[in-house]
């Protein structure tokens, strides 16, 4: 895979899954950062064009489409895996580094891929990869959850699948490129229903607030990263000036934002703020103008760092306290402090203040948009900005940090210490966070598209207005806690995902029940019928078994016994463990076909 | 707790001092919208001073109060509705 001058940023991450395993002792945890080392050389190192071309099942698979599209989202996937990887480094559980390791080569190999079938292999990389990262909670509620996030982005995995091959069908073409809005077919809506499932649109977006906040500490960090900013980048690529998803995208962020502020669990607010942000992206590929697509893009880069951010710190408070529930937390900054400040700067970030870099990728999108005379459309997005300021950026560092301890909060006394590399990315993630927000430059430079007339976000007039828009935001938090209308409650909203479960029982009785029909039948016609037939067949052959069978048995009974055991051993009932052998087999059958065929 | 932690909870103490700040500091935007105009006012409204302050304030107290007293207690759930936990 490696050519002049591209080296896949995967590769690095496939082989430390592959070694992970053999490693003893406790240095390998340094070689954790390796990898994306290497990734960010190698994303500022590339040429563009069109690299790495694979033969394959009689296709050529395009690993390595280069352009500035790729490499701004590579870029900051490349940064966030540092991020996340130092992030991780205490974590001594290689399970979940592998797991981290497959989802984010799977997240380059979708960025850098040309054509739809590799995209797909990497898109389902991804879902296997992420899937662990749930499961290794260990918890009974992080399995089920694991399950059903499974089974969700299968779903999504298959209508992608079925898209690229009927598409492939009609054009005979795989390549994957922009699809006209007005030129298209039935195929065409499949993949971007695949790929919507991936960016949370509404309705489809309920697998996240379900999952993330049941991953891992250091797995929901790079989750959060990935999965919606690679749907993003899709999108992008396919579907830019769709009028639906202007309107979709909005939808996304108003929601979001509004189920944030009514939520108790802080991971669970972060998750429902991605749909919100991934909203904007999705608005802005929408609207399509060349102003747009740079604020999505620009927006994808800055939310990637300042909501790693903002799990990471969170996640922090999970990681001391045990929990990140806001009815049982309070007070703490006296004893967190310096979580509290790079949970700031990130929250700060988010809700788009000056001198912080959602300011300068925000306003971007929002400008852009009002521009292109969606001025409705602007408006909405401009609300969604009120709703993440007051849930990321007060009501949640308040009950957690600031306000009066309730009296289930968890004692003072029996916060963990949070390990130093947890620090390290924390402050690396804020570093960036400020920088680009002083120095917009630093980002815009990377931006797909030159623009006529280049945005300057720091103009007095869009300081002024951020400032007014969430000082009023301020206000209205001040009097809704002063008069007791916000405050922390216990229990779980209904979503979508109540709809998906009905559908997931309805398909389970569905196979189920005539299933169960026929097993009592059959059970009858056995007791009745069979059980006596089988007696009588079973004394005729034992009589042939005594006389001549037993001595040539005897041996290859040893050897299925042998087997038995390691069947066994697989075959524990574990579900986990089948997913977990099932993707090691695929990768054999996809080395094997690659190789002889 | 050190140093850092025990200055937060100085600040964490004078809150009354903080909330006079904000206010003093509202003002004083709104103030300054009065000189600094917009570059191009898209909604109409919005060259009006103190307009986002507004548009801020209404959409917050708005949106809290809906949610917290009309959707929340039709949506809400024990948290082991789904039997997962």
């Amino acid at each position: 895979m490696a050519m002049s001058s591209f080296l896949h940023p995967s590769l690095g991450f496939l082989v430390l899954a592959l070694v992970l395993p053999f490693l003893r002792g406790a240095f390998w945890k340094w070689l954790l950062i390796l990898p994306p080392l290497v990734a960010i050389w190698s994303v500022f190192s590339m040429e563009q064009g069109v690299h790495a071309i694979l033969p394959y099942l009689g296709q050529e698979l395009v690993l390595g489409r280069v352009d500035p599209v790729s490499l701004i989202f590579a870029q900051v996937f490349a940064f966030m895996s540092l991020i996340g990887m130092v992030y991780a480094m205490h974590v001594t559980d290689k399970g979940q580094h592998i797991a981290a390791s497959l989802y984010v080569a799977g997240g380059f190999g979708c960025v850098f891929a040309g054509d739809y079938l590799t995209l797909f292999l990497f898109w389902e990389l991804m879902s296997l990869g992420s899937v662990f990262l749930i499961f290794l909670n260990r918890t009974r509620e992080s399995t089920l959850a694991g399950f059903r996030y499974f089974l969700y982005h299968t779903i999504g995995g298959l209508f992608l699948l079925g898209g690229l091959l009927l598409r492939y069908k009609a054009t005979g073409s795989l390549a994957f490129t922009q699809i006209i809005p007005e030129n298209t077919a039935y195929y065409d809506w499949l993949i971007l229903f695949g790929f919507c499932v991936n960016a949370a649109v509404v309705p489809l977006h309920a697998w996240l607030p379900d999952a993330y906040p049941r991953g891992t500490v250091t797995g929901s960090v790079f989750m959060c990263a990935f999965t919606t900013k690679t749907a993003v980048y899709v999108l992008m690529r396919g579907f830019t000036g769709w009028e639906i998803l202007a309107v979709a995208g909005v939808i996304m962020a108003v929601y979001g934002a509004l189920y944030a502020t009514m939520e108790n669990d802080g991971r669970r607010i972060l998750s429902y703020h991605i749909v919100s942000q991934v909203g904007f992206m999705v608005a802005g590929i929408g609207v399509g103008t060349a102003m747009t697509i740079n604020g999505a893009a620009a927006h994808a880069y800055a939310h990637i760092i300042y909501k790693g951010l903002l799990f990471m710190s969170v996640g922090a408070v999970l990681y001391s306290a045990g929990t990140a529930r806001l009815d049982r937390l309070g007070g703490l900054v006296g004893h967190l402090p310096w979580v509290m400040i790079l949970y700031m700067i990130a929250a700060l970030s988010i809700s788009g203040m000056p001198l912080f870099n959602g300011f300068v990728t925000k306003t971007m999108t929002i400008a852009g948009v009002a521009e292109a005379h969606h001025t409705w459309l602007a408006m909405g997005l401009e609300i969604a900005s009120v709703g993440t300021f007051l849930s990321v950026g007060l009501k949640l560092p308040y009950f957690i940090f600031w306000g009066k301890k309730p009296a289930s909060a968890v004692p003072a006394g029996s916060l963990k210490p949070i390990p130093a590399n947890m620090y390290v990315a924390m402050g690396f993630a804020a570093l960036i966070c400020v920088a680009q927000g002083l120095y917009p430059d630093m980002l815009y430079r990377y931006l797909p598209y030159q623009l006529a007339t280049p945005y300057v976000p720091w103009t007095l007039w869009h300081v002024l207005q951020a400032l007014m828009l969430l000082g009023g935001a301020g206000l209205a938090v001040y009097l809704c806690i002063a008069s007791g209308i916000l405050g922390r409650h216990s229990g779980q909203n209904l979503d979508f995902d109540y709809f998906y479960r009905l559908i997931g029982r309805g398909v389970l009785a569905l196979i189920c029940k005539p299933i169960g029909w026929v097993d009592t039948i059959w059970n009858n016609v056995y007791q009745s019928v069979g059980l006596k037939a089988l007696m009588g067949f079973a004394l005729g052959s034992s009589a042939v078994d005594k006389t001549c069978v037993d001595g040539a048995l005897d041996g290859s009974a040893y050897a299925v016994r042998g087997i038995g055991r390691i069947g066994a051993k697989l075959q524990n009932g574990v579900l986990q463990d089948y997913l977990a052998l099932t993707t090691v087999f695929a990768i054999l059958v996809f080395g094997l076909v690659w190789y002889f065929g | 707790m050190n140093s850092l932690g025990t200055f937060f909870e100085l600040l964490r103490s004078k809150h009354g001092l903080w909330r006079n700040v904000f206010l003093v500091a509202l003002v004083a935007l709104v103030v300054i919208n009065l000189f600094v105009r917009p570059e191009e006012p898209h909604f109409g409204l919005d060259a009006y001073p103190g307009f986002f302050l507004v548009l801020g304030l209404i959409a917050g107290v708005l949106m809290i109060v809906i949610l917290e007293k009309v959707i929340r207690p039709l949506l809400v759930r024990k948290e082991d509705f789904y039997g997962d936990v």
